[in-house]
């Protein structure tokens, strides 16, 4: 059997081997399966948020203003009279888009980056982009997405045929910003590939390095990156709450837990519980869902912890 | 190992300058002459070119970027805002002492609270201790820190009275009411802390714990204490670099905590600036919280090659 | 007959495996009498390791001694609880390990690990005092200007030093036994004879007894006086020395002995073979 035939990384068995390990690591460890749970019911909620909020969240309904929960509103109403379940319903949306989006954004950008650099190894290539890579990992995520939205402004932008609401700004920076990360994994697990064995008989074989990187060192790398990107995504939730909270993140009226967040300060003073508890309740779980599940992939994916430790 | 401290500074000042040319680009490149935020919407088109001739604006943008850069590095003036006319370096030694207070109160409460957390869910791995470790720091690690502010001030603060619900009384009214009002705010930014920094210690004492060096220790009869200090003294080597890190990016989440609590720290100056289009301080506040960042994040590098006895003497 | 210094009877310890206890060793007995060396010999999974760990009672969690006894100076280890056993352990019997790479702790100085060895069993001892044993003992083993190396790190010896510093710990408190589990086995070839005459010296000097785990018969043949070989957590056999080379009654014996590469006309363990300063010499 050739060192190539021992491995065979792009075929599908490969993948089913993965799933399995995941699926079998699931059964056994309830608080991975929690998680699991938790982002499903976000995400649904997310996508089915038309169908399942009983109310609309954006029409004001004065005559309802600051109602306690009750049978009619699960989780009472805010200053607009607008029903707070579904807010939250529809505030999952929001998170999730910008989170899922930046992380989409991030992973695309870091793998090609990080693979670009590994398949230069030990050139000057190399030690410019990982550079620049070190730079742009020296900018703190919060404030510079603060600052250029601060700068920017909070209005859409028209670039070509495409229109950018302040959503998609937030999106793309705190994407951009994610780069860094997943390019070092990326750079880090492929530059060790790239030196294998598994990939100097692929070369004898004939295999392009086009190939050979997509096809035989990006599946190894997958392991770290999808753990990373788990936990980003719950990074991503927290700073899209905290953006919207200033004011600076989805604007009104679109509903958003951290703006929703905004409007409950003005009601600290008084009694009306529901407003802060619920929304923030919503960010919680939901943070707390991504980072049970992302512990829980790098048990089974990743064991060697070319992740940073988070939880464990 | 000077070398690679230079070699680390050297880069790290490189990034500075990269980083300040970004910001600098970002904040001249916005459309619309701060000359005209300054002087009103009735500005003539001629007052509005003689202020931009006045303050340099109408030159080139890499030299503008030059004379500021060497404002700074040689003067250590950030210069004046064009919006409300205060030297920024004013107002950054108002509000930076106490953004750097509120972090470093949080920090020290981080540290203090995750380091015995830690070591007891090490020792009694697996008892109840370690559980209810573990879930307060999954829960510690997910609330965000202002809405946890937020249940404080309506709570302990509000409905108890046992805090103030905001506002920063400064040192010199009082020493129990500053203390008072940084409390709440200290705790809510320091919480993720504590469960991140608690678990870190915890698995690296787990892991110590299992190594043969302490099977040495036992085996030569040290006592319980010792071993533990011989395990803990390398378990805490990556604590303490992903410690200085953590201080870094304190800092950015300080900016939420201060909003919520309407203390007037650095966040402060730079939401202000925000809502005045003051462009040219906002890049100021920006920079310095770029400046403690990766003076975190080489701290935190330095660290951990200083503390680990084998990378000391390696190459850079 | 003088009294034994180490008798374990039938000791029997256990791990908890996914399917129920696995006993790795069953009803091993083996004895060290005052001055003797004995050698503990087998392949990897044979339980020598996992028995000399029971006679500290340093056995990894979760696995147990669940039988048999460990009789030092009359004293039953097995029955001890753990306070009682720090006092023995570093004190009575001492134990070196394989790795001293990592057998060392690398954060904190070789002369900080002595002092606190010294001062674990004698904790009315001066700094001073226990700095001095630190330096007399290093010496002991054979590491020049130990005063100047008190403050260097393990990780700045070579490997055979390190294994010295190894054994100046074990030592440093005067036991009566060592425990050496394959001391040897990971060190250059040449490094290791060093270590084995310096085992050997320390035996004469200090009369030591040496209880001497190794998978190399050959080497076991060169410091010891007596050998129990072991299979699957039994003792297959034992005897002197002599008498295991030449007249191996189990069939596993004779399958160690035919591992070994030898040298035409001579046999390890005769005296002209172990010159007084323990060089194995033609």
């Amino acid at each position: 059997m050739s060192v190539a035939e021992k491995r065979p990384l792009a075929e599908a068995s490969h993948v089913m081997a993965a799933l399995q390990r995941i699926w079998q690591g699931a059964r056994l460890n309830w608080a991975t399966t929690t998680g699991a749970v938790i982002v499903l019911v976000a995400i649904g909620a997310a996508i089915f948020a038309p169908l399942i909020a009983p109310y609309d969240p954006i029409e004001i309904a004065i005559e309802n203003k600051l109602l306690p929960p009750s049978a009619e509103f699960w989780l009472g109403t805010d200053h607009g009279g607008r029903d707070i379940l579904s807010r939250v319903i529809w505030g999952a949306r929001a998170s999730l888009t910008v989170s899922l989006l930046a992380v989409v954004i991030g992973v695309t950008g870091g793998v090609l980056i990080g693979l670009f650099a590994a398949y230069h190894s030990g050139s000057w290539v190399e030690q410019i982009v990982m550079r620049a890579i070190d730079a742009i990992a020296s900018i703190p995520l919060l404030i510079w997405a603060i600052a250029i939205i601060g700068i920017v402004g909070v209005d859409s932008v028209d670039i070509g045929p495409f229109t950018f609401t302040n959503v998609h700004k937030l999106l793309i920076l705190i994407g951009l910003l994610y780069m860094p990360t997943l390019a070092r994994i990326t750079h880090a697990v492929a530059q060790v590939e790239m030196t294998s064995d598994y990939v100097k008989a692929r070369r004898v074989q004939g295999a392009g390095n086009l190939a050979i990187m997509f096809g035989d060192v990006l599946p190894n790398c997958l392991s770290p990156l999808i753990v990373q990107a788990t936990l980003l995504v719950a990074i991503g939730i927290v700073v899209e709450a905290s953006v919207s909270f200033v004011g600076l993140g989805v604007q009104p009226p679109t509903p958003s837990w951290g703006s929703m967040l905004a409007d409950a300060r003005n009601y600290v003073f008084s009694g009306e519980w529901w407003l802060p508890v619920f929304p923030g309740a919503a960010i919680s779980l939901t943070v707390i869902g991504f980072n049970l599940l992302g512990d829980g992939l790098r048990d089974v994916l990743d064991p060697r912890r070319s992740t940073g430790r988070l939880l464990t | 190992m000077l070398r690679m401290l230079l070699n680390r500074l050297a880069f790290s000042i490189l990034a500075l300058l990269f980083v300040g040319l970004l910001l600098f680009v970002l904040t001249r490149g916005v459309p619309g002459s701060p000359a005209r935020v300054a002087l009103g919407l009735e500005a003539t088109d001629t007052q509005i070119a003689q202020f931009e001739k006045d303050h340099g604006l109408d030159r080139p943008v890499v030299e503008q970027y030059i004379r500021w850069l060497g404002q700074l590095v040689l003067h250590g003036d950030f210069g004046r805002s064009f919006v409300t006319g205060r030297s920024m370096n004013a107002l950054l030694t108002e509000t930076l002492p106490i953004t750097l207070e509120l972090v470093l109160f949080a920090f020290a409460f981080a540290v203090a609270v995750a380091l015995p957390i830690g070591v007891l869910s090490a020792v009694y791995e697996g008892t109840w201790i370690d559980h209810a470790a573990r879930i307060f720091a999954v829960i510690g690690v997910s609330v965000p820190g202002f809405w946890l502010g937020l249940m404080l001030i309506r709570f302990p603060a509000v409905e108890f009275g046992w805090f103030p619900p905001g506002g920063f009384v400064p040192l010199s009214d009082g020493l129990v009411a500053h203390l008072q009002s940084i409390a709440l705010p200290a705790f809510a930014l320091g919480v993720y802390y504590i469960a991140i920094l608690s678990r870190m210690t915890r698995s690296g004492l787990v892991e110590t714990l299992g190594s043969e060096y302490v099977r040495t220790a036992r085996a030569l009869g040290l006592p319980r204490g010792r071993v533990l200090w011989y395990a803990l003294k390398n378990a805490l080597v990556p604590v303490v670099s992903v410690g200085a890190m953590s201080f870094g990016y304190m800092f950015g989440w300080a900016l939420i905590v201060e909003y919520l609590f309407n203390i007037p720290g650095m966040s402060n100056a730079l939401l202000t600036a925000v809502g005045q289009r003051d462009y040219f301080t906002m890049q100021a506040v920006v920079y310095v919280f770029t400046i403690i960042f990766i003076v975190s994040n080489l701290a935190a590098d330095l660290l951990n090659r200083q503390l680990n006895p084998k990378l000391a003497s390696a190459q850079p | 007959m003088t009294a034994l210094l180490l008798d374990v009877r039938d000791l029997r310890v256990s791990f908890p495996m996914a399917n129920g206890m696995t006993e790795a060793v069953r009803g091993v007995s083996f004895s060290v009498a005052p001055g003797e060396a004995i050698g503990i010999v087998g392949e990897s999974g044979s339980g020598k390791s996992v028995s000399a760990l029971a006679v500290m009672r340093l056995v990894a969690q979760p696995g147990r001694i669940t039988g048999g006894e460990i009789l030092f100076e009359g004293r039953d280890l097995a029955a001890l609880d753990e306070k009682a056993m720090r006092t023995v352990r570093g004190r009575h019997i001492s134990m070196v390990f394989q790795d001293p790479l990592s057998s060392l702790n690398p954060a904190f100085t070789i002369g900080q690990q002595l002092v606190d060895t010294v001062r674990a069993h004698r904790p009315a001892a001066t700094r001073e005092a226990a700095r001095d044993r630190a330096v007399e003992v290093l010496e002991l083993v054979g590491i020049t200007e130990a005063g100047r190396r008190l403050t260097s790190y393990p990780h700045e010896f070579s490997g055979g030093m390190r294994q010295r510093v190894m054994i100046a710990l074990a030592i440093a408190c005067e036991p009566k036994l060592l425990i050496a589990d394959e001391p040897t086995t990971a060190l250059d070839v040449t490094i290791q004879a060093q270590v084995v005459a310096l085992l050997w010296q320390l035996r004469e000097k200090l009369g030591l007894s040496v209880l001497f785990i190794s998978h190399n018969l050959d080497l076991v043949a060169e410091i010891c006086d007596r050998v129990y070989v072991m299979h699957t957590g039994n003792v297959v056999e034992h005897g002197d020395v002599e008498d295991i080379f030449l007249r191996p009654q189990h069939s596993y014996t004779r399958m160690l002995q035919n591992c070994i590469p030898r040298i035409e006309g001579v046999e390890p363990w005769s005296a002209a073979a172990r010159s007084s300063t323990g060089e194995v010499a033609p």
